[in-house]
């Protein structure tokens, strides 16, 4: 059963002389594929990451997520489908300085209309995931950059979405603790979840299970 | 492949309970900013209650002093004579015309005598080293002037009807006017020369409520002034009133003196004590609700600079709000929150400081303190609307991004 369907899905930038970010992209993701976009920067890989994960729309084609016309959908009803579906990975952790790393999981519930009784205790089972029980009350400012992607990652995982969006998510790190974090997904890959992830290292991108590269908008699946 | 709509194509929703938590979690992040941004409205409602609150209270003092002397005083005097009316004068009894008037309290002549020149002194032997001769007022009354002006005797005793009658050359000296004269007391008999008459000083007022300058003056019985200084008639009636009959015995006044030609009779006395309450206290009222009203605008300001500086720094946390499935409007009600919560917390500390300050300025004057219950109430609410108006403008521009470019931006 596919994840994401995306046929001929093109972007453009601007009207007049406008700037063709991707051009007629399609791609099929299976549910439990980890799959690695790969491409230099200005490649239209981030743009293809935002239409993927709804925070853009396509010029033209049209976007399948579990078999549902998500480029048709009012911008309300996509954010409910980014906050029930779509687990997000950045490569700044974006994580809020001021709270713990509990309270920072337990945001990815709020606009989902969650349960409040039962948000802590999903969060400290999301954190277990992640392997930082240890750093639950922390403030992410006391994290190492592994720790805060982990604290990130915990959050994107909290709701159990069905697709986990990751854009450069070891660009911040050191090679030993990006592998740390690509461990991490490949559990999560063992155990189901399907892995999308934007990056320009080949090492990353060998870590995943398919690659498809993406140069001038123009995609093509790596042999 | 077909098209399914499921009922997993609802929209997003927040409940209201995480809505405000988020909000007010965003003004603790940083307590000292906020504590900050919320004292410009502080001040301003501190200043909008204060100045209210000490306006009433200032104006209902004003009003106490005005109820207290002017609301029972009119003066009836002689208009000039004119060709139609040559003959303007009051009479000789018209205190006890007037005192058969219902509200009249007490009535008397009070005349000044010009003496020109003359000069008042102690003694007929002048001593070259002082000064003994000055020159006073010299004033003729009627025994029922002193009641009318409510005049407090210090020593000795008033002149009355029988001395006027039988033109005795006595006189009571105010407690000016018998100071500069070196007059203590009146044991010794003591004797004042005004130009070549001798009186004989048998009292001393140490106060009046109303026609001043009687404490700067010798007053002579009225019959006294009629033999010596040709006094044909006199000059104004002092009236003193029960509270409120003002208006009533002003009209009524000129018949009872001159029943023949009450045009030829001129009655002052003071504007309704309503209306002097009225004018005071919304004079005072604009001027410092403006001052209040340009306070609450700075600290409105306030408010819509600092929320806007908080949505620029903060593009990376909204824009993580709205990958986590949060709409343009749930970023806009956070922000409005956040700015009202701001407004209102102003609005509850500036209504508790302006109260505390109608209270201190009023114990300092002794003034009891006047405050519209519905003013430290209305405070909150009207700092909550401040924070809401000022918070609207950073709130639209914090909707309006886009959530691509703002997680672009570090956190």
């Amino acid at each position: 059963m596919s994840i994401i369907q995306l046929e001929r899905v093109s972007r453009h930038f601007g009207v007049q002389a406008p700037i063709h970010a991707l051009r007629e992209v399609s791609l099929d993701v299976e549910s439990g594929e980890w799959v690695a976009i790969v491409g230099p920067s200005g490649s239209g890989k981030t743009t293809l990451l935002n239409i993927l994960g709804l925070l853009d729309r396509p010029t033209s084609g049209t976007y399948w997520l579990s078999d549902r016309d998500v480029s048709s959908l009012s911008e309300g009803a996509r954010a409910g489908v980014r906050s029930r579906e779509i687990g997000f990975v950045f490569q700044s952790f974006h994580l809020i300085s001021h709270r713990t790393v509990t309270e920072n999981v337990m945001m990815s519930d709020i606009y989902r209309g969650g349960d409040r009784s039962t948000r802590r205790l999903r969060a400290v089972q999301a954190l277990e995931r992640a392997k930082l029980s240890h750093r639950s009350d922390y403030l992410p400012v006391r994290l190492s950059g592994g720790e805060r992607q982990r604290a990130a990652v915990a959050r994107a995982i909290l709701n159990s979405p069905r697709l986990l969006l990751c854009d450069e998510p070891t660009g911040n790190l050191d090679t030993a603790t990006g592998n740390n974090i690509l461990d991490l997904f490949e559990e999560m890959h063992d155990d189901g979840m399907t892995i999308v992830m934007i990056t320009h290292d080949p090492e990353v991108a060998a870590r995943s299970q398919r690659q498809v590269h993406i140069i001038d908008g123009h995609l093509t699946e790596a042999a | 492949m077909s098209h399914i709509r499921s009922s997993n194509d609802r929209r997003s929703s927040i409940s209201f309970w995480d809505v405000v938590t988020e909000a007010v979690s965003g003004l603790t992040a940083r307590p000292g900013r906020t504590a900050l941004t919320i004292l410009g409205t502080v001040i301003g409602l501190a200043a909008l209650v204060a100045t209210l609150g000490i306006s009433q209270t200032a104006g209902n003092r004003i009003v106490g002093r005005f109820d207290e002397l002017a609301a029972t005083e009119v003066f009836v005097t002689a208009r000039p004579p004119t060709l139609s009316s040559p003959d303007n004068t009051m009479p000789w009894d018209s205190p006890e015309r007037l005192r058969r008037l219902d509200g009249v309290v007490a009535a008397g002549n009070l005349s000044v005598i010009d003496l020109g020149n003359t000069l008042v002194s102690t003694s007929s032997v002048r001593n070259p080293t002082e000064r003994t001769d000055f020159r006073l007022s010299v004033q003729a009354v009627s025994p029922g002037l002193f009641e009318a002006v409510r005049a407090r005797l210090a020593t000795g005793r008033l002149t009355d009807q029988l001395m006027s009658e039988r033109g005795e050359k006595v006189a009571v000296l105010g407690a000016t006017a018998a100071e500069r004269l070196g007059i203590s007391g009146v044991e010794q008999l003591p004797a004042i020369r005004v130009g070549d008459q001798v009186f004989l000083v048998i009292g001393i007022i140490s106060d009046v409520a109303r026609q001043f300058d009687l404490l700067a003056a010798v007053i002579i019985p009225e019959g006294t002034a009629q033999n010596l200084y040709r006094l044909s008639a006199p000059e104004t009636v002092v009236v003193e009133t029960r509270i409120g009959a003002t208006s009533l015995i002003a009209r009524q006044a000129p018949h009872a003196l001159r029943p023949d030609n009450p045009e030829g009779l001129k009655v002052a006395f003071p504007a309704e004590p309503q209306r002097v309450r009225d004018a005071v206290q919304s004079d005072l009222d604009v001027l410092f609700l403006l001052l209040g009203g340009v306070a609450l605008l700075v600290g409105a300001i306030g408010i819509a600079n600092v929320t806007l500086v908080s949505v620029l720094e903060r593009t990376g946390e909204i824009g993580l709000r709205r990958a986590l499935g949060a709409t343009r409007r749930h970023i806009a009600v956070q922000f409005l929150i956040e700015s009202g919560v701001m407004g209102f917390i102003g609005g509850v500390v500036g209504a508790s400081l302006g109260t505390l300050a109608v209270v201190a300025v009023s114990a300092v004057q002794t003034w009891s303190p006047v405050l519209e219950p519905m003013i430290p109430i209305a405070a909150p609410l009207l700092g909550t609307i401040v924070g809401l108006l000022a918070g609207t403008y950073p709130s639209i521009r914090a909707a309006r991004l886009e959530p691509v470019e703002s997680l672009r931006s570090a956190t």
